[in-house]
């Protein structure tokens, strides 16, 4: 086995409040620490728990497209694994949750035959659940990105919770070079293809401080096409009704309907 | 001057001075010689006002980078 290494770790929402023990060594103890997270605080406090802790955010320019981004920043946190380092690379949240960069690091680091592991982490969607009271496992739950929600058209269980991802930068492919102009009309006109233009949806977004609420806004999918959301928030769609059972299935497995 | 951002970094990182936080929120920002406009941020909770107020301590810095997931 090569002398590099690499462990990917998440650092949770909330600054330094939810990075758990393991990661938090591992942050500590790493020959370099590579680190992407939205805040400016948190590169700070990364910065106080490993001195010359390196920032990847050079890799985002605006116009830039983000694929291009996330080789990159693969590419720079491989070099300093084959370098010979015991590489920790720290990002935003849960680093296997809608960070293609962590499990691409992963994958090429083992393929490249060095020890790599992902440690996991306090995801936004961790938190919503928290802060909004909500039970993946009542109803079911989709969890999508926004614009491949809109682009890739999966089938939807309105019976189920469902969670879309970014809607701040729905429609758009690189880092914005302005303010984003997310495309929610076109994500309100799918919506209520699916949903009565009454039903009630949910703006979220984690709080990243310990003294600040979470942001939760009501709006009715008629109206979303108008909102003005934070650039990292999430919609969430609570369910209509529940499903039917499937008698034939409960009968089946000998249950009763409740 | 003292900043909200330095409160911010010690209150996530400092269990006790969390606690004495969550008691007394008055207190503490005293101690740490936050001005008046700063302790009614902190007091608010405002993600979006925190954000500014945080962007104005650090004009230099990009305070709040929103980072795109990918789109598969």
């Amino acid at each position: 086995v090569p002398g590099g290494s690499l462990t990917v770790v998440g650092t949770g929402i909330q600054l330094a409040v939810q990075v758990t023990s393991q990661a938090r060594a591992a942050i500590e103890h790493a020959d370099e620490v590579l680190y992407l997270v939205t805040d400016f605080l948190a590169g700070t406090w990364i910065e106080r728990l490993h001195p010359g802790a390196e920032s990847l955010e050079r890799y985002y320019e605006a116009g830039k497209d983000r694929a291009e981004t996330y080789a990159e920043i693969v590419e720079r946190i491989l070099s300093r694994v084959r370098a010979g380092a015991g590489v920790c690379a720290a990002f935003y949240g849960h680093p296997g949750v809608l960070v293609r960069t962590g499990h691409e690091a992963i994958r090429r680091a083992r393929l490249e035959g060095f020890d790599a592991r992902m440690l996991p982490g306090v995801s936004a969607e961790d938190c919503l659940f928290a802060d909004l009271g909500l039970d993946p496992g009542e109803a079911g739950c989709q969890s999508y990105e926004a614009t491949s929600f809109l682009v890739y058209r999966p089938a939807v269980e309105v019976s189920a919770l469902l969670v879309l991802w970014q809607i701040g930068f729905v429609g758009e492919l690189t880092t914005p070079t302005g303010p984003p102009r997310p495309r929610l009309d076109v994500l309100a006109d799918r919506l209520v293809s699916l949903y009565p233009a009454e039903h009630e949806a949910l703006v979220y977004e984690a709080s990243p401080y310990v003294v600040c609420a979470p942001v939760v806004h009501r709006v009715r999918l008629a109206d979303l096409a108008g909102l003005d959301v934070p650039p990292m928030a999430t919609l969430v769609v609570p369910p209509l009704g529940r499903a039917d059972p499937d008698v034939t299935m409960l009968d089946r497995l000998g249950m009763s309907p409740s | 001057m003292a900043k909200i951002g330095d409160l911010l970094v010690d209150l996530s990182e400092d269990p006790r001075l969390l606690r004495e936080f969550e008691r007394d929120a008055e207190k503490v920002m005293r101690e740490r010689g936050l001005s008046e406009n700063q302790r009614q941020i902190l007091r608010d909770g405002n993600l979006k006002r925190v954000r500014q107020e945080l962007e104005a301590e650090n004009p230099d810095a990009t305070v709040f980078v929103a980072l795109l997931r990918p789109i598969h």
